[in-house]
């Protein structure tokens, strides 16, 4: 049995496995404490899959704050857990989006499955699940009424600025001029997925590619890429590929 | 004295630490011209680029200083955040190459004094025109702009050796020097020396990995400099001759790992992680481009025809076909597993054909890392992003090799 952690700048994601098949997961907040989250998500994944620690043969942590999982056995950075876990829901995957809290990456893979090259935004928060939050509270809207409102837009409104604190102050320009929320909210959501289009485009755009990070469950942004990328696949949770992905690179320690 | 004075002394310290002998006489000379030749003998200093051929200022009896060494060494002396803010409130803009700003703001605040005479070329990056109408501006400085045209052609070879002829009466005139053509003839056959020694010592790195590569970028890059004078024929001899006893020795490459060939500079101020690079995650830098000799052996019965031919063959010039031709050459002849390139923030040239080096590595088969960054500027320099790519990197190419059985 085997169990792959993800910390994020948000979230926790762990995973246990065994020959392949996922026991459970869990997801919770990344914390302050990250030694602290490595705990309780170990235990918590126990709990769930009716398993004991000491039946854990191995653990791979991925992240940003992977190098605090000291019980990790390997340790490997989230680019290649999420070329990996993508490829273990979809085998003909060509590409990988995943959009994390405060990064987005765009993965090519080989025709073997490992990383033939990368791209990531890491510079500024614009196109992660950070610029969303900031966007949703300035409009004081949910995060989950967030993910959906836009859906319903007849027109979407553009937003110029890729800069979180630009498009933040755009967004109060139209909220001024009595732009209706939902045409703000589809904006936003071209925002993110244009300027992570225009990385994909620089890498491939011929292959099938696969949404990962928890953005993937924001049902607008999601709509707006399928809309763009006929092929593109979603897994059934999108947060827990990375997780997934370390998991089966501790299989691979055997 | 100035910051840089003082630190240049104390990293003149810390040259017996280095692993090349070459490297410690090439910082020897540095810390000597920096602290004690550009200040005492100014009228004996011009300011150059690295498209420039050194040759001609040393025939001229000059001793020339290159801008992009110079701010190299701001950054490596932890100086240059404090230059690029100068610069920037005086009006250059964010975008602008720091290598140029570098110059710039260390000169207006007194670090380093102003110039008397410079000359640039107008190739490889196209800061040099603006920085030279600087000087002329602020400091009244005698100034020189050699213009090289895009194409490589025996019309345009004929109006840079006009220029290059007129450029070197000049200044050779202005040091009371005699502008024969038997020192620029003596010059250009130190220069082949120093060419040869370099060649070889490129010879043997393309076995085995005797040193990591990043000392090279970092300090064997200025040993062209030289080229010219005596003393680049001395730190090419030792540097050579060093690397021979370290193959002779017959131990297990000092580096074994994904040999990598570097594109462009190493960001300066950040050593710490270059050896993480190389050493931890075992990717030694096999060969960098800094240290390809581009040009032909020259000439000495058509001196001035070889200057012009050698600034004209610089890889960085001209069409972008030549450069991954090149690039293609080097990954066989280094046996290169991995490409990496600084996308150096304010360069408007070369990264702008990142896109075919990723071509070129698909086409090779070989993973290409694009490295945004900046070489001299520290100050937006994320070491966390930057690690996570290189270990990503590392990883891709560990996973290939185990994929291969290899």
């Amino acid at each position: 049995m085997v169990v792959g952690i993800d910390i994020g700048s948000i979230s926790a994601n762990a995973v246990m496995m065994r020959d392949h098949e996922i026991l459970g997961h869990v997801i919770m907040p990344s914390g302050y404490d990250h030694r602290e989250t490595v705990r309780q998500a170990i235990h918590t994944l126990c709990l769930k899959c009716g398993a004991e620690e000491k039946q854990i043969d191995r653990i791979a942590g991925t992240g940003y704050g992977r190098r605090n999982i000291e019980s990790a056995d390997l340790i490997v950075t989230e680019i290649t857990c999420h070329a990996v876990g993508a490829r273990y829901f979809y085998p003909e995957a060509g590409t990988v989006i995943d959009i994390g809290g405060q990064d987005s990456k765009v993965i090519r893979l080989n025709g073997d499955g490992t990383v033939g090259d990368f791209v990531m935004n890491d510079k500024c928060s614009a196109g992660t699940g950070r610029f969303l939050e900031v966007m949703a509270r300035s409009m004081e809207v949910d995060l989950q009424e967030f993910a959906q409102m836009g859906l319903r837009s007849k027109r979407p409104y553009t937003i110029s600025q890729t800069c979180t604190v630009f498009a933040e102050s755009e967004i109060v320009s139209g909220i001024a001029k009595g732009i209706p929320k939902e045409d703000l909210v589809a904006g936003l959501y071209r925002s993110i997925a244009n300027r992570i289009l225009g990385m994909l485009y620089g890498l491939d755009r011929t292959t099938k590619t696969v949404l990962t990070g928890g953005v993937a469950k924001n049902l607008g942004i999601a709509a707006y890429f399928r809309s763009q990328l006929p092929s593109l696949w979603i897994p059934p949770e999108p947060q827990i590929v990375g997780a997934i992905g370390a998991a089966l690179l501790a299989e691979e320690l055997r | 004295m100035s910051d840089f004075v003082q630190r240049m002394r104390l990293a003149g310290g810390l040259r017996a630490g280095m692993r090349l002998h070459a490297a410690q006489s090439l910082v020897r000379h540095q810390v000597s011209m920096f602290t004690g030749e550009i200040w005492k003998e100014p009228s004996r200093v011009v300011w150059t680029n690295m498209g420039m051929p050194p040759e001609l200022f040393y025939a001229a009896g000059y001793l020339p200083v290159n801008t992009e060494l110079t701010a190299g060494w701001s950054s490596t002396l932890n100086l240059a955040a404090k230059y690029l803010t100068i610069a920037e409130q005086k009006g250059f803009g964010q975008n602008l190459c720091s290598y140029h700003k570098a110059i710039i703001g260390a000169m207006e605040c007194g670090d380093l004094p102003s110039p008397r005479l410079a000359v640039m070329s107008s190739h490889i990056c196209d800061g040099g025109r603006g920085l030279l109408s600087y000087f002329a501006s602020r400091f009244r400085t005698k100034t020189c702009m050699i213009q090289v045209p895009y194409g490589q052609t025996d019309e345009g070879n004929r109006y840079v050796q006009r220029q290059l002829q007129e450029c070197y009466s000049k200044i050779a005139r202005s040091a009371s020097w005699p502008s024969a053509v038997r020192e620029l003839q003596s010059a250009i056959q130190c220069s082949n020396q120093a060419r040869r020694w370099l060649t070889n010592a490129n010879a043997l790195r393309k076995k085995d990995v005797l040193f990591p590569g990043n000392d090279a970028i970092r300090n064997l890059f200025g040993a062209t400099f030289l080229f010219g004078s005596a003393l680049g024929i001395q730190i090419t001899r030792e540097y050579c001759q060093q690397l021979v006893e370290l193959a002779a020795r017959g131990e297990p490459a000092l580096l074994e790992g994904h040999r990598i060939l570097w594109i462009h500079f190493a960001p300066l101020y950040a050593g710490r992680l270059m050896r993480y690079f190389e050493e931890t995650l075992r990717c030694p830098i096999a060969f960098d481009i800094t240290g390809h000799p581009y040009w032909e052996e020259m000439r000495r019965d058509t001196p001035f025809q070889s200057l012009a031919q050698k600034m004209a063959s610089h890889f960085f010039l001209g069409s972008s076909r030549g450069r991954i031709k090149l690039y293609r050459h080097l990954v066989q002849e280094y046996q290169i597993r991995g490409i990496v390139m600084l996308m150096h923030q304010g360069c408007k040239a070369i990264p702008a054909s990142s896109w075919e080096l990723r071509e070129l590595g698909r086409q090779i088969q070989i993973p290409y890392l694009e490295l945004p960054g900046d070489c001299v500027d520290p100050r937006s320099f994320g070491e966390e992003q930057t690690r996570l790519r290189m270990e990503a990197f590392a990883e891709c190419l560990g996973r290939r090799q185990h994929g291969s059985g290899n």
